[in-house]
């Protein structure tokens, strides 16, 4: 890959074959094609450590090196994250405070390590994974589940249900119910974009859980 | 008492410095090629493209600390002599140091898939 060609590729210039040797038009035209297609990037997550040096160099090369066309080629967005920390303490290897990826995932498994780290903290304070969160959240995972599988099996006929509802809706609770999962809905929706995980687990998680179980107390009368 | 001889500008470094594998370092000043990231227009368009609709941060924290580091950051050495890197285009007893190295990669991913001939190792060029 010769200057010509880096060009062609990020900054739609010529093909000048002389310059270009060994690699055709067409194999730069699909470079091309990808760059254009991924371009501008819509988020870059990092370190707070970093803002004051890479994050910010990399917006004043970008617009360098795009100088003609920033308005396309500028970084959308960076969330920038606190480091991490486990059961409150400064991860070190050397004082053995440290767990790996792929040991917390074969320690709680994907979903509850998933919901752990969502809950660990966001935005710029250090997130803290704790392993009593992490085993909690197994625990409620699996009632969850056992239940879900209990009460909605794989055959259970939700069109036959949303038909019923409305007669059946004596004291109104299912319309309680719809309506206070709109609101959570909504609530998350927000909270996904604005990259606020922990609020996710808080309603989205922990809240629509607690609703489900004063509906059931409710209608048991 | 610069100018009169009576006194000279002396500098040095802020801390001890230790390297990864634990030995003290001397810090030497030597030559070296700078990016002046406080050169006005550039620092403008970068200023302007941060405080606009099209940037977000996601907490004005983080947006207040991009601010404060546009007006703080000056001259920043790009070039180093020693380890793995791209040669400077202008100078090959220098190569590209690692933080500047490391600016746009981003859009080398969009790429690399197409340069690596589907391995990960480089066993086959693309």
């Amino acid at each position: 890959m010769t200057m010509n060609a880096w060009d062609y590729v990020f900054l739609g210039r010529d093909y000048i074959e002389a310059e270009c040797p060994g690699v055709t038009e067409k194999q730069l035209q699909a470079m091309r094609h990808e760059f254009e297609y991924w371009y501008p990037m819509d988020l870059r997550v990092s370190g707070k450590d970093l803002i004051r040096n890479h994050l910010t160099m990399s917006l004043y090369n970008h617009a360098s090196i795009w100088h003609e066309n920033q308005e396309q080629r500028m970084t959308r967005s960076y969330f920038c994250n606190g480091y991490l920390m486990l059961n409150n303490q400064k991860m070190s290897k050397s004082t053995g405070n440290f767990m790996s990826l792929q040991q917390c995932l074969k320690q709680f498994g994907v979903d509850a390590s998933r919901v752990t780290m969502a809950d660990a903290g966001d935005l710029l304070d250090d997130a803290n994974f704790d392993i009593k969160v992490a085993n909690a959240s197994i625990l409620k995972l699996f009632i969850l589940e056992e239940w879900i599988q209990k009460h909605c099996p794989k055959s259970f006929d939700w069109n036959a249900v949303a038909d019923s509802k409305n007669s059946e809706d004596k004291f109104g609770w299912d319309r309680i119910i719809d309506s206070e999962i709109d609101r959570i809905v909504k609530i998350v929706t927000e909270s996904y974009a604005g990259m606020k995980f922990k609020n996710v687990v808080k309603h989205g998680f922990s809240e629509l859980k607690d609703l489900k179980e004063a509906y059931l107390i409710a209608m048991q009368g | 008492m610069i100018e009169n001889k009576m006194a000279i500008v002396y500098h040095e470094p802020e801390g001890e410095v230790v390297s990864r594998s634990g030995d003290d370092c001397i810090v030497a000043l030597k030559f070296q090629w700078m990016l002046s990231y406080g050169e006005e227009n550039w620092k403008n368009d970068v200023k302007n493209h941060v405080e606009s609709d099209k940037f977000k941060t996601y907490n004005p924290k983080t947006q207040e600390e991009f601010v404060k580091i546009l007006d703080w950051l000056r001259e920043w050495g790009c070039s180093r002599t020693a380890g793995l890197g791209t040669k400077l285009p202008w100078d090959d007893t220098f190569v590209v140091e690692s933080l500047s190295d490391s600016t746009i990669y981003m859009a080398y991913y969009t790429v690399a898939h197409l340069l690596q001939g589907g391995s990960l190792n480089g066993e086959n060029p693309g």
